[in-house]
């Protein structure tokens, strides 16, 4: 397991000897954070609400895989969500388009044709003036979206290594903005 | 691939994601447990998702908590923490069965595929050994054939046969018989082919008269439709053939009510 702060790895002993109180506080560290992203995927909010109540009951009775996963409390927790989700709009039969969808929702939602902001959040704003937009795309579709490079290559008609420099860039970018230097 | 080249793969990062093959994970864990470098990048890469997707939360009603809370509590029945983990031991255990049974039948797909491939390559095999033995017949019975008019031929062309035409009897009768007779080896050939056919109870005789006598000559196999001469029995000097239609098997004097073709050997 990574190395995690004090407090998620509490949480994860706790969750892992089967704790249940543990289950109230990690619903509120995280439900925003996955329901964000949840509801970027489905994109109708009642469906969102229904997977991200679903994601933590699969986080109560999947704990014991836990162990195995070797991520953070958190990635470990957003597959589930993204998994979840995807699963739904494979059913739905609409996952052939989505990165289509995407290329025009991303940027109809967030950055106007003109580039201009329209924002979700006013938190939002200072952290998209940080991001290039392809940037911020790419990071949403491997890790929110769960596309891989080739997928992306593909869909996009870009070439493959332009997809893994494109990603590596943004994960530099998202390490500065944020501070995160272990 | 070095852990240098690892990192600027990309693969880190879709291993962070998930989105990577079984192979592909396995690489990414042998290298960060080797290299302290290579699983800070991972932790990295995790948290700055982790700080990403917070910065882009979007919270969920309120309702949704007390919702959630009680749906758990009702689908998850209270147990003391310490009872939990016994609990867990029992699903894990139930979980390995489970994966070592699936284990076990996709071990045998393998075996099954081939075991069923194999009797197929086996069945094949046979109506293939079938077939030729088919071929290999029809083949030398074909040249049965072939040679059997050889024969034909040759003593047909040679000038020691005479031809002899049988016509028919009765007038507007269209049936005809022809007898080869050799007179040196006094061998009787017969082309039966344009005689009709006969009910199964009655079979055609062919005769020779001697001296204004009727000496039986044998019954026409006309069965064998493949054959065009039938050899008779031999005869010395025979001054006419002809041929009755008589019960099956052939009949010790001829009916002579029953002639169905005659010829003067000439």
């Amino acid at each position: 397991m990574p190395e995690q702060d004090i407090l998620t790895t509490q949480r994860v002993e706790r969750l892992i000897a089967g704790d249940r109180s543990v289950m109230a506080e990690l619903y509120d560290a995280y439900s925003a954070a996955l329901f964000g992203v949840v509801m970027r995927i489905v994109k109708v909010q009642a469906v969102a609400e229904d997977i991200l109540q679903e994601t933590f009951m699969r986080v109560w009775t999947k704990r014991a895989s836990y162990a195995d996963a070797k991520g953070t409390l958190f990635t470990w927790m957003l597959n589930i969500a993204r998994n979840m989700a995807i699963d739904h709009l494979r059913s739905a039969a609409v996952r052939t388009t989505e990165i289509q969808d995407e290329a025009s929702t991303v940027g109809m939602e967030e950055v106007g044709s003109d580039g201009s902001l329209m924002m979700e959040t006013v938190d939002l704003a200072s952290f998209v003036e940080r991001l290039p937009n392809e940037q911020q795309e790419i990071i949403d579709l491997v890790f929110f979206k769960g596309f891989t490079h080739q997928e992306i290559a593909d869909e996009r008609g870009i070439p493959l290594g332009t997809v893994k420099s494109r990603l590596r860039l943004a994960m530099n970018s998202l390490r500065t903005i944020y501070g995160v230097s272990l | 691939m070095t852990h240098d080249e690892l990192r600027q793969s990309g693969l880190l990062e879709l291993y962070v994601a998930n989105a990577c093959t079984a192979e592909e994970r396995l690489m990414v864990e042998r290298a960060a447990k080797s290299d302290p470098q290579i699983q800070r990048e991972l932790d990295e890469i995790a948290l700055s998702i982790e700080a990403y997707a917070q910065e882009r939360a979007i919270a969920p009603p309120a309702a949704l908590r007390t919702s959630f809370l009680e749906h758990f509590d009702n689908a998850v029945p209270v147990e003391k923490p310490k009872t939990a983990a016994p609990a867990v031991g029992r699903i894990s255990t139930v979980t390995y069965l489970r994966a070592a049974s699936i284990g076990i039948i996709i071990g045998l797909l393998p075996s099954l595929y081939l075991y069923y491939e194999r009797a197929d390559l086996v069945r094949e095999r046979d109506a293939a050994q079938t077939q030729l033995a088919a071929a290999q017949e029809r083949t030398s019975v074909i040249a049965q054939r072939a040679s059997d008019l050889k024969t034909s031929f040759d003593k047909v062309v040679s000038e020691n046969f005479k031809r002899i035409t049988l016509p028919a009897v009765a007038k507007n009768d269209v049936a005809s018989a022809t007898v080869f007779w050799n007179a040196s080896t006094k061998e009787v050939l017969i082309d039966a082919r344009n005689l009709p056919h006969l009910p199964t109870a009655n079979d055609y005789q062919l005769w020779a008269i001697v001296d204004g006598a009727p000496v039986d000559l044998g019954v026409i196999d006309i069965s064998n439709s493949d054959a065009v001469l039938h050899a008779m029995k031999v005869i010395d000097s025979p001054a006419m053939f002809a041929i009755t239609v008589e019960p099956k098997g052939g009949s010790v004097s001829p009916t002579l009510s029953a002639i169905k073709v005659a010829g003067k050997v000439g």
